[in-house]
């Protein structure tokens, strides 16, 4: 695991020396990248808000809970623990929520469990699709968006059913 | 996007307003909130990884990173046309798990795409990325870790072939759905 965390640090600090070698200016190229960062957030801010009230309401009207208590059958069919319906459930929405969810998930079952292994992988392998979807979109004229979110969410749903088989046989 | 927004919107807005009227503005003020509290730590996150991209691309090291990687990216999303060198490192960034290059780059990759009317392309990297290819999932090994997982990198190989299993579906159905 130290490998894999040292091999962004070192890629960062030789493409730094590599520039200065090459005679660039890393000082004044650094900020003006840096500079840009500001533009895009301004763009895409409005965008953002405009997800994250809608998951809000979501979540705060109890819609999702609905949605967890529809599609729950199907997950436990599916041989789907029923501690991390919930998980799957959220992850497309919120990353945050989610990411709390993973957290109580570990505290209540302890971090090495079945459960817990399971919760890890699917989250691990899932995205924020709605969010991803209203940020890679948001500077598009035309945003026609239903059949990759249906594609994204239907992968997703069968990829997280596949990493509760693959906790069980690994 | 306009049709889900409006038809999430209003379900929820009614089922609050039925609840307790006071909510609803008070739900929507907390949504932006945290809109506002994300959009600064992604402006803290892009600032960083947009200034090392820009000594990337001033060092000729994104362009031999997309001329190496045109070949396979070019079966996947056919002519690129100008978005070639931001999708080439944005999937490599995604794959990495690196979201402050792999986010802008997709943005202005995608807005690229939009302007050539290319729907399959922008469709692709979006499924891509949804369906999250990724090395390492970090995040999650970092919070085993902090819960004290007598093995917090165990789950790296489940997580991978997951991963993959969705990646190679949502390339197989944007291929079969979506016209080039």
């Amino acid at each position: 695991m130290k490998i894999f965390a040292i091999i962004i640090p070192i890629l960062i600090i030789a493409l730094f020396i590599f520039a200065s070698v090459k005679k660039i200016s890393v000082y004044e190229t650094f900020t003006l990248g840096a500079k840009k960062a500001f533009k895009l957030i301004f763009d895409i801010f409005p965008y953002i808000c405009a997800i994250l009230i809608i998951v809000n309401l979501l979540e705060e009207s109890g819609l999702i809970e609905r949605l967890i208590n529809v599609l729950s059958p199907v997950l436990s069919f599916l041989g789907v623990p029923s501690e991390i319906m919930p998980l799957i459930i959220l992850k497309p929405f919120s990353g945050s929520g989610s990411l709390a969810l993973l957290d109580k998930i570990y505290t209540d079952y302890g971090v090495d469990s079945f459960i817990s292994r399971c919760a890890s992988v699917v989250f691990g392998s899932s995205e924020t699709t709605f969010y991803i979807a209203g940020v890679y979109f948001s500077l598009c004229k035309t945003k026609k968006l239903a059949k990759p979110i249906a594609i994204s969410l239907f992968c997703t749903f069968l990829s997280s059913v596949f990493a509760c088989f693959l906790c069980k046989i690994m | 996007m306009n049709a889900i927004f409006i038809f999430s919107f209003c379900i929820s807005a009614l089922i609050l307003t039925v609840k307790d009227a006071d909510k609803l503005v008070l739900a929507m003020q907390n949504g932006a909130t945290s809109a506002v509290e994300l959009s600064i730590s992604l402006l803290a996150l892009y600032a960083v990884w947009l200034g090392i991209f820009e000594i990337m691309e001033k060092s000729g090291i994104t362009e031999k990173l997309s001329r190496f990687l045109k070949k396979p990216l070019k079966a996947l999303f056919g002519d690129m046309k100008s978005a070639e060198t931001a999708t080439c490192v944005s999937v490599t960034a995604n794959f990495l798990g690196l979201s402050g290059v792999a986010t802008p780059l997709a943005i202005s990759a995608c807005t690229a795409f939009d302007n050539d009317k290319n729907e399959y392309a922008k469709s692709m990297l979006f499924v891509l990325s949804a369906t999250s290819i990724q090395l390492l999932p970090t995040s999650v090994i970092a919070l085993r870790a902090s819960h004290g997982s007598a093995f917090p990198s165990s789950i790296i190989l489940p997580s991978l072939i997951s991963t993959l299993f969705s990646t190679v579906l949502g390339i197989v159905l944007v291929k079969i759905f979506i016209k080039k």
